[in-house]
């Protein structure tokens, strides 16, 4: 086992240590984690260059970046997230032969999964989906998590997506299953938009899942929507519908300018 | 392993360590040409790091930048982000990348130079600059020279340039493909002349300056004072009793033989002026050198050459009596001698004379077979004839057939006079003689038509060296009533012709003169001859006035004339033309967009622009007007002369085209630019084109297969036989359309011109353009509006011979070896077949086995043919045995040889059906076709040796090894009309003899 290995090694230690005790000082982690990875481009970090890369090596820059990528949920650090994520990714497909499986794969993938859909990149989310098995699609607690999410979504039965809030596989889904409460409620808003002229404001607080009304009124602020204060009642405005209409005129001086030209020609 | 994404490496990028962007950096930039489109999406990333001072690796960034961009094929930004990358970036590597970064690299440099070259204000990147000297410094080590003089030249970097020729181990050569390449890669015509420039120096200092080479340079920079500076070098070399004084006489002498083919009138009217004068009545200005101090006066003459025509007085006296002046005096007068071009005319005209092989059965056939009453046929055996006879000084056809000539009227009549011009062209000396009975005379009055036919055929003669009628034609043509317009149309085209590139104002003046007579006649004939005599000057006077009288005439047949002589004003102009060229291509007037195409021929004759191509080809397709569409087909013919290997390719689809006019240009642009080559390609777009439905297309593809076919015999090319058999039978087929027959009998006598010994070459030997052959061609392109001037394309004959001369200018007797077959390049069968037989065969018309018994009749024929070949030359060697009064030893060793000789052919002739010698022996002064060249050797022991190193055909100075030895020469025998028959063996001097024109 080379130095730089050991020291990395060593280094890593301290970092589980502090990262699963109790109370952990995050900051701490942070600048550990920073150390690591700069210490792990000093192996083989990532690509293997000429030669084979040593198996310990791989499962430790792999831990490290799964210890990452659970501080970055824990400092809520989406991007940085993202960025463990497709790190992780090469050694969970490229090496995978190489590496005993991790406990930590399905779980962080399913995190994955979640985090795609709370930032509604669907595409990303279903090509995601096609590199996994079937079967750890319907039987993985993790992954299944996430993909009856989506289908929730997609049907519109946002309230069977509200309730699965409370069925988090881990406590670290909370944090994606918060932004995407506000993803849905912004998906119900513009739907709500397009459905009703006006809405009681206590109705569109049920509809919102917001439990007071003074949310309502800061959601609708932001909005831009109209609160009348009397009745109680949200006014959408809506756009101009006449714009859509074909411009008749122009189109067809058009096309009778084209034909006679066309006569000439010939 | 293999890695199946970027994305991990990626992710790094936002990184906030720097570390581990640049980790991520190194590690993309190995892995970039596998994950370039996942890197791509990230590209923005590593262009904001590339950018950022803050980053220590900016270069790698750019590098990977650049690699990504390469691969996305947006090269140009690719190219910006290579040149970030500083040292990063090995111009030199192997990979695909590096190889296309550089070609950018140097396309792009080559772009901006070339920008810059104009406009001084545009800057060249210095990084680019660093990748592109690279480039030299690799071909250098690689001794890729001629890539390197390539790049050099198209990025205009004279210093590269210079520093290649230095470095490499073969100068002499790269320098020979410089001055090739300055003139068909390099087409900015200032740069060009620095290249020159570059290029004399460059040959002047080498170890042995190649002063031929060097010549043409100067030639092409149009420099005559030093031209004569070297010339006068040279000969004070020769009189300084070094070891080389011979090889530079001889040079001296060689160069002076290339001058006068290659350069103009006007060049060497200068160049004469410059000259010291010879030794005849003219001590006075001979050359004042003291011996040995040669070195120092030749130092001082290069600073005042201009000034020496009044320097030479003062010394002239005290040297007069020097033997050393007299001797330079002498080798002057012998190089002026030439420069007036006498000598070479004389050359070429015994050649012609020696070496006549013209099948009169051809013609006699051919003539029997058309009707002589219809004016047109007439017209077309007179062409035919004054083409296969093309200055060989052999009229015994017209004799023969005095009835027929009686024949001609009007017109007709004036070509058939003035194809005695054409069958004695080059008679300088005897022209008048000869013309005579046809001249006008005061006080006689013969036929205006004979009249003004001798005029033109007196211009013929004397063809581009006019010196000695221009006096007289000029007179003829003051003297002319103005109402005889026949005879100033031939005053004016014999004008035109003898005075071409004279730039002689005062012809000029008189020619205008009789254009603003406004007679359509005469009209015509004075255009064109203003063009001619103004040729290449592009004198804006002379452009104006033209122009201006183009648009008022009512006359179409002068504004055509205008027009091709406008076109012959900016003659070799190239660029200096674009504004005339422009301003013609808009006019209404067809005729004179029609001369603005011809312009375009003319101005980029043989350059191969790009530019010129691109207008020829738009104009070929999209005029609304057929002649200028035809001419402007016609033209590509001339811009792509030199190049004759990518007409087939250009014009290919042109020749498909619908419009049989621009088929018809087609065909002729093939024809004159692939004239002489037999390219097979030429010939399969030709073909079709023979049994095309429009008969004026047949003309034109019957004229252009001829060209193509001149000296080549079966044996080399065997779409001769057929093309032969096709001209024999449209001629005598009743059936076929007349302006069909013309064609065919025109290509009689273009196949076989000049007594089957010239070709047609719109280039000269050294490889130069030939302004003689240009001109004749373009002006014979307009024989579809004017029947007589068809002769013009007899300017474009150029004789394919080996004529070895000695220092004294005589020709020895020598012989030299042609490595190849002797049938490959022999003349071919002379007809034999009485025509009733022939006749009865085709009447049977059992198609396919007739074919095959010809082909054995023929095969057996040809057996015979080449027997009587061997047997012409024993004859003549017996008759130059004769000759040879003194026979001494020399002469018995020939003797014995020619012997010898004889003896072993007549073995072969028993076996030659087995094999047929590898090589033959030809004598001095015989002919050579162009493709024969390369298998030209002289033997190892051979007394005389070519000056020159490569063989290129034409007047070669030998050095002779033995001079102590006698050597034996050979006499001219061309036959002069004033002296008396000279051997019973050559047919009679052509004695003046009446035409009998009965009106």
């Amino acid at each position: 086992m080379s130095q730089s290995l050991q020291t990395t090694a060593a280094l890593f230690e301290q970092l589980k240590k502090e990262f699963h005790s109790p109370k952990p000082d995050l900051k701490k982690c942070g600048q550990i984690l920073g150390k690591l990875k700069v210490a792990l481009t000093e192996l083989s970090f990532l690509v293997g260059g000429d030669k084979q890369p040593d198996p310990k090596e791989l499962l430790l820059a792999r831990e490290v970046l799964e210890v990452g990528a659970q501080y970055s949920i824990r400092v809520q650090d989406i991007p940085q997230f993202e960025r463990y994520i497709s790190q992780l990714k090469t050694y969970y497909r490229d090496y995978s032969n190489r590496l005993p499986p991790s406990q930590r794969l399905y779980p962080l993938l399913g995190l994955n999964l979640l985090r795609l859909l709370a930032q509604n990149r669907l595409a990303e989310f279903h090509a995601e989906l096609e590199t996994l098995d079937t079967d750890v699609l319907n039987n993985n607690v993790y992954i299944r998590h996430s993909v009856q999410v989506e289908q929730c979504l997609m049907e519109g039965s946002y309230n069977k997506v509200w309730n699965s809030r409370e069925s988090v596989p881990a406590e670290e889904y909370k944090v994606f299953m918060d932004i995407l409460m506000d993803t849905i409620r912004n998906e119900i808003a513009s739907c709500s938009e397009k459905a009703y002229i006006s809405l009681p404001l206590a109705d569109a607080a049920t509809l919102l899942h917001f439990k007071r009304p003074e949310e309502v009124l800061s959601f609708a602020k932001e909005r831009g929507w109209d609160v009348d204060p009397v009745t109680r009642t949200l006014h959408f405005s809506h756009g101009d519908v006449s714009q859509t209409d074909i411009p008749r005129d122009q189109v067809l001086t058009m096309m009778i300018g084209y034909a006679k030209e066309l006569e000439r020609i010939v | 392993m293999v890695l199946t994404s970027a994305a991990g490496l990626l992710a790094l990028l936002d990184e906030p360590e720097q570390e581990l962007r640049v980790y991520s950096l190194q590690k993309l930039n190995l892995l970039v040409d596998q994950f370039w489109a996942e890197t791509a999406d990230s590209v923005s990333k590593i262009e904001s790091l590339s950018e950022d001072p803050g980053f220590p690796h900016r270069e790698l960034a750019s590098l990977v930048a650049s690699k990504v961009y390469y691969h996305l094929g947006e090269l140009d930004e690719s190219l910006s982000f290579a040149l970030g990358s500083g040292k990063l970036f090995d111009p030199l590597g192997s990979g695909e990348y590096e190889e296309t970064m550089t070609a950018r690299a140097l396309d792009k440099y080559i772009e901006l130079r070339i920008q810059q070259y104009d406009d001084a204000s545009v800057s060249v990147d210095p990084r680019l600059e660093s990748i592109v000297n690279g480039m030299f410094g690799r071909c250098h080590e690689d001794g890729e020279w001629k890539q390197a003089v390539g790049i050099a030249l198209e990025s205009r970097r004279l210093d590269a340039l210079e520093n290649v020729v230095r470095k490499s181990p073969r100068p002499r050569e790269l320098l020979g493909y410089v001055l090739d390449a300055s003139s068909t890669v390099v087409q900015n015509a200032d740069f060009r002349s620095k290249v020159l420039r570059l290029l004399v120096t460059l040959l002047t200092s080498l170890p042995e300056p190649d002063h031929l080479a060097t010549v043409q340079c100067l030639v092409l920079l149009d420099d005559a004072v030093a031209v004569a500076d070297l010339l006068q070098t040279l000969v004070h070399k020769s009189t300084s009793g070094s070891p080389e004084a011979e090889t530079a006489l001889l040079t001296a002498l060689q160069i002076a033989f290339d001058l006068e083919e290659s350069a103009t009138q006007d060049f060497l009217g200068r160049l004469l002026q410059t000259l010291p004068a010879g030794p005849v009545g003219e001590r006075a200005v001979a050359e004042p050198v003291p011996a040995g101090a040669s070195s120092t006066v030749e130092a001082e003459k290069k600073d005042d050459a201009d000034a020496m025509d009044t320097d030479e007085p003062k010394g002239a006296e005290a040297k007069a009596i020097d033997p050393l002046a007299s001797a330079n005096a002498e080798a002057f007068g012998r190089i002026r001698g030439i420069l007036a071009g006498d000598m070479s005319i004389k050359l070429y005209l015994e050649f012609l004379f020696r070496n006549n092989r013209t099948d009169l059965l051809i013609l006699k056939t051919t003539k029997n077979a058309l009707d002589s009453r219809n004016s047109m046929f007439h017209s077309a055996v007179t062409f035919a004839n004054a083409f296969m006879n093309a200055g060989t000084t052999s009229d015994e056809f017209l004799r023969q057939n005095l009835d027929w000539l009686m024949r001609a009227t009007n017109w007709s009549k004036f070509s058939a006079t003035a194809a005695l011009g054409v069958l004695h062209r080059g008679q300088l000396t005897q022209g008048k003689t000869l013309l005579g009975p046809y001249l006008p005379q005061p006080g006689v009055t013969t036929s205006n038509y004979s009249e003004g036919g001798a005029l033109f055929a007196l211009g013929l003669i004397h063809a581009n060296h006019g010196a000695g009628v221009l006096d007289y034609l000029s007179q003829e043509l003051k003297n002319t009533p103005s109402g005889s317009e026949i005879i100033q149309h031939g005053a004016a085209l014999g004008l035109g012709v003898a005075g071409m590139a004279s730039a002689n104002d005062d012809i000029y003046e008189q020619l205008k003169g009789v254009l603003f007579s406004d007679s359509a006649v005469a009209g015509e004939a004075a255009g064109l001859a203003m063009g001619l005599v103004m040729l290449g000057t592009a004198s804006q006077k002379a452009l104006d006035e033209m122009l201006q009288y183009a648009r008022e005439t009512q006359h179409e047949k002068i504004i055509r004339g205008l027009a091709v002589g406008i076109a012959l004003l900016m003659y070799g102009k190239e660029e200096a033309a674009d504004v005339l060229i422009e301003q013609l291509a808009e006019d209404k007037d067809p005729i004179l967009r029609y001369g603005g195409i011809y312009t375009v021929a003319l101005a980029y004759a043989g350059t191969s622009n790009n530019k010129a191509i691109k207008r020829l080809l738009h104009v070929a397709v999209s005029d609304v007007n057929d002649d200028v569409r035809r001419a402007a087909v016609i033209a590509l013919g001339f811009v792509l002369c030199r190049n004759p290997k990518q007409v087939p390719r250009i014009v290919q689809l042109l020749a498909e085209s619908y419009n049989p006019h621009v088929r018809y240009g087609a065909v002729l642009a093939l024809g004159l630019s692939c004239a002489g080559t037999g390219m097979p390609e030429a010939l399969s777009l030709v073909e079709p084109m023979l049994k095309d439905p429009v008969d004026y297309v047949r003309q034109g593809a019957l004229i252009a297969s001829a060209m193509i076919l001149i000296q080549h015999n079966e044996t080399q090319t065997p779409a001769v036989a057929t093309t032969r058999k096709l001209y024999e039978k449209i001629i005598s087929d009743k059936h076929e359309d007349q302006m069909a027959k013309f064609g065919a009998v025109l290509g009689q006598g273009i196949i076989d011109a000049g007594g089957r010994n010239v070709t047609i070459s719109l280039q000269s030997r050294s490889g130069l353009l030939n302004m003689v052959s240009v001109v004749g061609a373009a002006v014979f392109t307009q024989f579809w509006y004017w029947f007589p001037l068809t002769h013009f394309l007899s300017l474009s004959f150029t004789p394919t011979a080996l004529i070895g001369l000695d220092k004294d200018l005589k020709i020895p007797k020598f012989e030299f070896i042609s490595n190849a077959k002797p049938s490959l390049f022999a003349y071919p069968t002379p007809t034999k077949v009485p025509t009733q037989e022939k006749v009865e065969k085709v009447a049977a018309a059992v198609l396919s086995t007739t074919a095959k018994a010809k082909a054995r009749a023929k095969k057996a024929e040809k057996d015979k043919g080449d027997a009587m070949d061997t047997d012409k030359k024993d004859d003549k060697m017996d008759v130059e045995k004769k000759e040879g009064e003194s026979e001494k030893k020399d002469g018995e060793g020939e003797k014995k040889e020619g012997d010898g000789d004889k003896g072993k052919e007549d073995e072969k002739e028993s076996e030659k059906k087995k094999k047929e010698p590898k090589f033959e022996t030809l004598q001095n002064v015989s002919r050579v076709v162009p493709q024969q060249l390369k298998y030209v050797v002289f033997k190892e022991d051979s007394r005389y040796t070519p000056i020159k190193k490569t063989i290129t055909g034409g007047i070669t100075l030998m050095t002779d090894r033995t001079p102590s030895d006698t050597a034996e020469f050979i006499d001219f025998s061309t036959p002069t009309p004033a002296a008396p028959a000279t051997t019973e063996k050559e047919p009679d001097p052509p004695e003046p003899f009446a035409y009998p024109f009965d009106d």
